[in-house]
């Protein structure tokens, strides 16, 4: 009764249809299995969904044996075909009103009237066996391998406008209350006078205020710079950085914080580039881009694309649109550095 | 291999194998149903009159949830056995969004914007309606039409079933050793059965997942996010038709859309809205597996009624916001 074959398909299609489905579904399940196992499924699948597809795929495999075991039963059950009446390989219709002797009983309860939707035609059953084996195939050839192309990703990216810098440094550094550090004033070779600056921070739940400490570099010629220096810093996820932009307290409370943040690298102009990583919630085709603006003095010479470490003070910059945007400063170029990193997603 | 075909290759994997699971669970209830649910229990059961039928078929996601690829083949078979087509209709589409899992992915995608509870409250309020309204004129159309609007399969058996009796009657011996089981039919008979069904509608479902899945991926190529999100600023009567055009060509899971809705962040919120009640009803790979269950016209209503009530309300909706002077974009983030 599960599949209302009750009518004039031949036992031959029959058959080959049982058969087929069996194998193609074997192959799926194995597939899924394997892709489990080889951890294929990190380019494609967030890590909850991991063991669904493996359960999913058992499960297609313990379907698959109980209908094996079924079918050998039915076949080992069959009549010699010679009593039918009715032309074999004629196409299943809800006209044909005579059951298939032979074939197993249990399907002799089914209405004749009632077809099961699929006409089982044999073309359509071999063309979807074939629209079956394409996943297969391409687990044959070892795909997925990998995560969105680089071409695909900054496409995703969009056009990135140059965000201005607000100069956070240079407010801290004018600030009153900031005193230069004592025996921190060096001459460069080129001229240039620097020093530190340390500004009291007020942090909101301590008594002891925060100290944030400034490069000055005031050149032979021009405008002094100031630059806020990182400390040791923490690792943070590109998430805590795009909702803290969303949200005034958060921004205020990671301000002034260091950040060291891993992903991919895009410049933008000679002294700012993106860090961006995809952000997977399901699987790839829902993946968003995160990002941070970076600022530094003079971007380095990566290719597009590149993963890079990269350690920075946070800040919070409006665009054009008023819209927030995370920024890491970057003090010196010796705090971006080549990284490798194990998966293309945060999760 | 050319970057766009691993990348087109990398979308239509993501869609397939995250639905798979879902697909494998919802064959095997259909199975499960097909061969365990007497005929016709559903029509005892289910109240008669169409009103309250169709309210029970739009809330039942918050006590049965199914994600809207599963909930197709289940549906099939529930149709067979006699449950009434706008209650059907009304499940599976507010079913999807309509449920906890959802209601709290939700949440959790918007919450860093402030605006969780409306975005939960009116993706639900606007899912159940939608699906309700659409699960009446369905009734309608079922008056009219009968039967004619399903597929074969999903059309219950005109005459009532045979009697147990029968099943055995040319079936022949096998002792019963299951005493929990009804007498006439072995365990290893009904596994045999239900695994039959469930494999059938395995194969039946996925290979219009796979074509759907493919459809999706391709088109994905050709469009990005970013422009979408950029010309919905410029024109923001355009953003919702926009929005749901996104829907549904993006096949994302309903526990998933919310935080791709959630990235655009200075889109106005009834957009969003548009977006997240449109894609879990419609879709790509939606459209191709309801072909297995429903016949044309009543898909193209479905699709009408779907299109039209979503747009209705979301630029209804946007009028509020307007009159109101709300600004309709997270606070936090201007």
């Amino acid at each position: 009764m599960p599949h209302n074959h009750s009518g004039c398909m031949s036992p031959r299609d029959y058959f080959t249809e049982q058969l087929l489905t069996i194998l193609v579904c074997a192959g799926m399940g194995f597939v899924g299995v394997q892709m489990y196992r080889n951890d294929m499924l990190q380019h494609i699948l967030a890590p909850q969904f991991h063991l669904p597809v493996l359960i999913g795929s058992i499960g297609v495999l313990l379907l698959v044996v109980l209908r094996a075991a079924a079918v050998w039963k039915e076949a080992g059950e069959l009549q010699p075909v010679g009593d039918m009446n009715c032309d074999v390989n004629h196409v299943h219709t809800a006209a044909c009103a005579h059951p298939l002797p032979g074939l197993p009983a249990a399907t002799a309860d089914d209405n004749v009237n009632e077809t099961d939707g699929h006409t089982h035609d044999m073309s359509w059953v071999f063309a979807s066996m074939l629209i079956l084996v394409f996943p297969i195939a391409l687990f044959m050839m070892g795909i997925p391998n990998g995560g969105f192309s680089i071409e695909r990703q900054r496409k995703m990216l969009g056009t990135e406008m140059a965000l201005s810098d607000p100069q956070e440094g240079k407010r801290l550094a004018l600030d009153p209350a900031t005193k230069p550090e004592p025996g921190s004033e060096k001459t460069e070779a080129n001229g240039a006078v620097t020093r530190v600056l340390v500004y009291p921070k007020q942090v909101e739940g301590s008594a002891e205020p925060k100290l944030v400490r400034i490069r000055e570099i005031k050149p032979a010629t021009g405008e002094p710079k100031y630059i806020i220096l990182p400390e040791a810093g923490t690792e943070m996820r590109f998430n805590d950085l795009a909702d803290a932009a969303l949200d005034g307290d958060k921004r205020n409370a990671y301000s002034g914080q260091t950040a060291i943040l891993e992903g991919r690298f895009s410049p933008i102009g000679d002294k700012q580039f993106t860090l961006f990583r995809l952000k997977m919630t399901c699987c790839g085709a829902d993946a968003v881009m995160l990002k941070v603006r970076i600022f530094a003095q003079q971007v380095p010479a990566h290719p597009a694309g590149e993963w890079v470490r990269v350690k920075g003070v946070i800040q919070f910059v409006q665009d054009q649109d008023g819209r927030y945007n995370p920024v890491l400063s970057v003090a010196d170029l010796t705090d971006i550095v080549p990284a490798k990193v194990k998966n293309e997603y945060e999760f | 291999m050319q970057p766009s075909i691993l990348d087109f290759l990398i979308n239509f994997s993501s869609v397939l194998w995250e639905a798979l699971p879902f697909i494998v669970l919802g064959a095997l209830v259909a199975g499960v149903l097909e061969e365990l649910l007497p005929q016709q229990l559903l029509t005892r059961v289910l109240p008669k009159a169409f009103v309250p039928s169709v309210l029970i078929g739009g809330a039942l996601g918050l006590v049965f949830p199914m994600c809207e690829c599963g909930i197709v083949v289940v549906m099939r078979r529930l149709l067979r056995k006699g449950l009434p087509l706008s209650c059907c209709i009304a499940y599976m589409l507010a079913g999807p969004i309509v449920n906890g899992v959802v209601i709290f992915s939700t949440w959790v995608a918007f919450k860093d914007h402030k605006i969780g509870p409306e975005m939960v409250g009116l993706r639900i309020g606007f899912g159940f309606c939608v699906a309700i309204i659409t699960g009446f004129v369905v009734h309608y159309l079922h008056k009219k039409h009968g039967n004619d609007l399903l597929k074969p399969v999903a059309v219950p058996p005109v005459e009532p079933p045979a009697p147990e009796a029968a099943y055995e009657g040319a079936n022949g011996s096998a002792p019963t050793n299951d005493p929990s089981a009804p007498p006439k039919r072995t365990i290893g008979q009904r596994l045999g059965n239900i695994s039959g069904t469930a494999l059938d509608d395995f194969v039946d479902i996925t290979v219009f997942l796979i074509l759907g899945a493919a459809l999706a991926a391709l088109v994905r190529s050709y469009i990005s996010t970013a422009e979408i999100e950029a010309f919905s600023r410029e024109q923001p009567y355009l953003a919702i038709p926009a929005m749901m055009l996104l829907g549904f060509l993006m096949c994302l899971c309903s526990e998933a859309d919310a935080f791709v809705a959630a990235s655009f962040t200075n889109m106005h919120i009834t957009a969003k809205l548009a977006f997240l009640v449109l894609g879990p009803m419609l879709d790509i790979k939606l459209i191709l597996m309801y072909t297995r269950v429903f016949r044309l016209r009543l898909i193209l209503t479905i699709v009408a009624c779907v299109v039209v009530l979503v747009l209705a309300l979301c630029l209804g909706l946007y009028q509020v916001y307007q009159l109101n002077g709300w600004s309709g974009v997270p606070p936090g983030a201007q």
